[in-house]
C-alpha cells in the first residue's frame, strides 16, 4: 500500500530556485529541477516515514477517546467481574478482599431465593415465547396487507413502546388491580370471571407481566418484521400467484421463508432479553417477585455481597453464551438443510 | 422492469385477489380488528388521563365509571390532582435534569464512537483491526454481567481516584454518562455508514493538503447527518426511558432524572390519583418527540433490526 502510494513522484508546484539538489540530505529526496516553474520531488525515505506515522499517528488520536473510555467501564470491568466471583470481597477499604475460591458458587446453590429466581425467569422466558413471540410476526403479515391507513397502524401499535418503562408499569400496576373496581377485573366481569386477584402469586405475577409486556414490545418487532416484509421482491408474489397458488400457500412458501432469518435472530435476541429482565418486575411488584437481576441488586446493594452477585451474574452470562452457542449451532443445522 | 408499475408496493395480496368478495369481507374484519387493537394500544394511557381526575377511592370503586364522576361529587373533576402533580414533583426541575442528562450521555455516546468508528473504517491495520475486535467483544458481555465492577469503578476511578458518586459531579450524573461512551453498538453503525463513503472524496481532499483530523470534521461529520440524527434520537429516548442504572448511582435526589423521581414519588405517601396525574404528564415529551421524529425513529429501528 505504502509503495503504491508512494511510486509515481509528487509533483510540486513552486517558485523555489534552480538549484539546491546539493544542499540537501540524500534522504530527503532529489529535486529534478526542470525548464520553468515545475518542479518534480520524488519523495524520500524521511518524508515517506514521516507521511506514514502521519496517518498512523491520526488513526491512533482517532481511536483513542473510545479505548480509554472501553478500557475503562467495559474491559476493566468484566475482567473485575470474574475476579470478583471468586472473591470473599469486602467493600470496605479498610479491609482486604479474600480469595473465596468457588465459595460463592457454592453459597449461591445454598441460597433458598436462588432456585425460585431461575424458575420465574424461565417461566418469564416460555410465557413471552408463547405469549410474545408470534404476535409480532401476525400483526406485521397483517398490517403489511393493508392499503388503508397503515400509517397511522404502524404509529399506533409502536406508541407503547417508546413510553418509558416506569410509567407504564406504574399505569398497569393500577389497571391489575384485585379488587373489583380494578379495570381489568371489571372488563372481564361480563364474561363471568370473578374478580382475578393479578399478583397474588409469583406465577400470576409472571403472566400479567408478560401480558404487559407483550402490548408495550410488540410494536418494536413489527417495525423490524415489516421493513424486513418490504424487502419481498414482488414478482414472487405474481409468479405464484399466476402459476395459481392461493393467498395461504403464497403465505407459506413466499412470505414466511423471507421472515425466517429476522425470526431466528430475533428469537434469540428474545430469549437472552428476557433471562435480563429487571425493570417490569421490580416496578410492578417492588421486588417480590424474584428475578435473576432482582437477586443480582439484592445481594450487591441491599447485602452488600458483591462476591454472590457477580457470581450469580457470571452464571448469567455462562447461560447467555451457551444458549447463543447452542443458537448458532443449530441454525447452521437448520439453514444447511435450505 | 417492463411491470415495475404493476407490481409496485404488491404483497401477499394482489389486486385481483381482493376482487373476490369472500377476501374483501376478511380483508375489512382485519382492518377493523387492528384498528381495534390500536385503540386498545391507548387505553392504558386514556384510563390514566381520566382516572387521574377523580378521587383515590373512586380509582378503584365498583361498578367503575369511564368518565371521572365520583360516587362523592358527581360531575366534579378534579383537574387538581394534575396542578397538584405538577408542584409536588417539581417538573421543571427534574425535567431539566433529564434534558442535563441526556445531553451529557448524547454526547458521549455520539462522538468517541464516530471517530472510533472512523477509524476502524478508513485505517485498515493490524491496531484498528485488533480494537474493533475488542470492542465487539463488549457486545457478547451483557450489562448486567458487569454492572457490580461497573459500580465499584465508578466509585474509585482508577488512575484519577474520582469518585463518581459524589455531589461535585453531578451526584451520579458524571457516573451515568461517561459509561455511555463506551457503545459498541453506535461504533458498528458508524462504521458501516463510513464504509460507503468514497475514498476518493478523502484523496481529493488528503492531496489538497488536508489534514486527517481536517477531513473528518469539514467532509465527513457534515455528510453523516443523517445517521448522526438517528443515533442521537436513539440515545436521547433511552436517557429518558433510562431507569435502571440510575438508580444504582445515583443516590442525591436533587438530581435524579424524571424517571427516578416518578417511581419514588409513587412510593411516597400520595394519593393515587396525583400519582397517575404525574405518570401521564410525563408521558407528554416522549410522545412529542415521537411525533415529531417518526420518520427517523422507524429508519432506525429497520436499520439496526435489518443489518443481520
Amino acid at each position: 500500500m505504502l509503495c503504491e502510494k508512494y511510486s509515481s513522484p509528487q509533483i510540486v508546484l513552486t517558485f523555489a530556485p534552480r538549484r539546491f539538489k546539493d544542499s540537501l540530505p540524500y534522504f530527503a529526496g532529489e529535486s529534478i529541477i526542470l525548464p520553468g516553474v515545475l518542479q518534480v520531488k520524488k519523495a524520500g525515505h524521511l518524508s515517506r516515514i514521516l507521511e506514514f506515522y502521519q496517518t498512523r499517528l491520526s488513526g491512533i488520536s482517532f481511536l483513542t477517546p473510545a479505548v480509554i473510555l472501553f478500557a475503562t467501564f467495559a474491559w476493566l470491568p468484566i475482567l473485575w467481574s470474574v475476579v470478583i466471583s471468586f472473591q470473599h470481597f469486602s467493600i470496605n477499604p479498610n479491609e482486604k478482599s479474600t480469595w473465596a475460591g468457588f465459595q460463592n458458587y457454592k453459597d449461591l446453590f445454598e441460597d433458598p431465593t436462588f432456585m425460585t429466581a431461575w424458575s420465574n425467569v424461565l417461566l418469564f422466558v416460555g410465557l413471552a415465547l408463547v405469549i410474545g413471540y408470534f404476535i409480532p410476526v401476525i400483526l406485521a403479515i397483517l398490517i403489511n396487507e393493508i392499503r388503508h391507513a397503515r400509517g397511522f397502524l404502524r404509529l399506533g401499535y409502536y406508541l407503547p413502546a417508546i413510553l418509558p418503562v416506569v410509567v407504564i408499569s406504574l399505569i398497569w400496576k393500577f389497571l391489575y388491580h384485585p379488587g373489583e373496581g380494578g379495570m381489568f377485573n371489571t372488563l372481564l366481569r361480563p364474561f363471568g370471571i370473578g374478580p382475578v386477584k393479578w399478583f397474588f402469586t409469583d406465577h400470576m405475577a409472571i403472566f400479567s407481566i408478560v401480558i404487559m409486556a407483550t402490548w408495550r414490545g410488540a410494536g418494536a418487532t413489527m417495525i423490524i418484521y415489516l421493513a424486513a416484509l418490504q424487502g419481498i421482491p414482488p414478482e414472487l408474489y405474481e409468479a405464484a400467484e399466476i402459476d395459481g397458488a392461493s393467498i395461504g400457500r403464497r403465505l407459506w412458501h413466499i412470505t414466511l421463508p423471507h421472515l425466517l432469518p429476522i425470526m431466528s435472530i430475533l428469537l434469540i435476541l428474545q430469549v437472552i432479553g428476557t433471562f435480563k429482565v429487571f425493570a417490569e418486575p421490580f416496578i410492578m411488584t417492588r421486588g417480590k417477585t424474584m428475578t435473576i437481576m432482582s437477586f443480582i441488586y439484592e445481594k450487591a446493594f441491599h447485602s452488600l455481597n458483591m462476591g454472590v452477585a457477580t457470581a450469580m451474574s457470571m452464571m448469567l452470562f455462562v447461560t447467555l453464551v451457551l444458549l447463543s452457542f447452542v443458537y448458532f449451532y443449530l441454525q447452521r443445522k437448520v439453514l444447511s438443510r435450505f | 422492469m417492463a411491470n415495475k408499475e404493476a407490481t409496485e408496493g404488491r404483497s401477499l395480496l394482489s389486486n385481483s385477489d381482493l376482487k373476490h368478495p369472500w377476501v374483501r369481507f376478511i380483508y375489512w374484519l382485519v382492518f377493523v380488528s387492528l384498528v381495534l387493537g390500536v385503540l386498545t394500544a391507548f387505553i392504558p394511557l386514556l384510563w390514566g388521563v381520566m382516572n387521574a381526575l377523580k378521587a383515590p377511592r373512586d380509582i378503584f370503586a365498583f361498578p367503575p365509571r369511564i368518565l371521572p364522576q365520583p360516587v362523592s361529587n358527581p360531575l366534579k373533576w378534579e383537574w387538581g390532582n394534575y396542578a397538584e402533580a405538577w408542584q409536588k414533583v417539581n417538573f421543571p426541575k427534574y425535567f431539566l435534569n433529564t434534558i442535563i442528562l441526556a445531553l451529557g450521555v448524547w454526547f458521549f455516546n455520539i462522538f468517541p464512537s464516530a471517530l472510533a468508528g472512523y477509524a476502524i473504517s478508513k485505517f485498515r491495520s493490524r491496531l484498528s483491526r485488533a480494537m474493533a475486535f475488542l470492542f465487539f467483544m463488549t457486545l457478547m458481555v451483557p450489562f448486567e454481567a458487569i454492572m457490580i465492577p461497573l459500580y465499584l469503578t465508578v466509585k474509585d476511578l482508577p488512575f484519577l481516584g474520582i469518585n463518581l458518586l459524589q455531589d461535585r459531579w453531578g451526584g451520579g450524573m458524571m457516573a451515568v454518562i461517561l459509561p455511555a461512551g463506551a457503545n459498541a453498538f453506535n461504533i458498528f453503525v458508524f462504521k458501516g455508514f463510513f464504509d460507503d463513503i468514497p475514498r476518493d472524496l478523502m484523496e481529493a481532499a488528503r492531496i489538497d493538503g488536508a489534514g486527517e483530523w481536517k477531513i473528518f470534521l469539514v467532509i465527513v461529520v457534515p455528510l453523516s447527518r443523517s445517521i448522526i440524527a438517528v443515533l442521537s434520537i436513539f440515545s436521547i429516548m433511552g436517557t429518558w426511558n433510562d431507569f435502571f442504572w440510575p438508580m444504582i448511582v445515583m443516590h442525591n435526589e436533587k438530581f435524579h432524572p424524571i424517571m427516578l423521581k416518578l417511581y419514588n414519588f409513587s412510593l411516597s405517601p400520595v394519593s393515587e390519583s396525583v400519582v397517575l396525574a404525574s405518570l401521564i404528564l410525563a408521558t407528554i415529551p416522549p410522545i412529542i418527540l415521537f411525533l415529531i421524529f417518526q420518520r427517523q425513529i422507524m429508519r432506525g429501528i429497520a436499520l439496526s433490526g435489518l443489518k443481520y
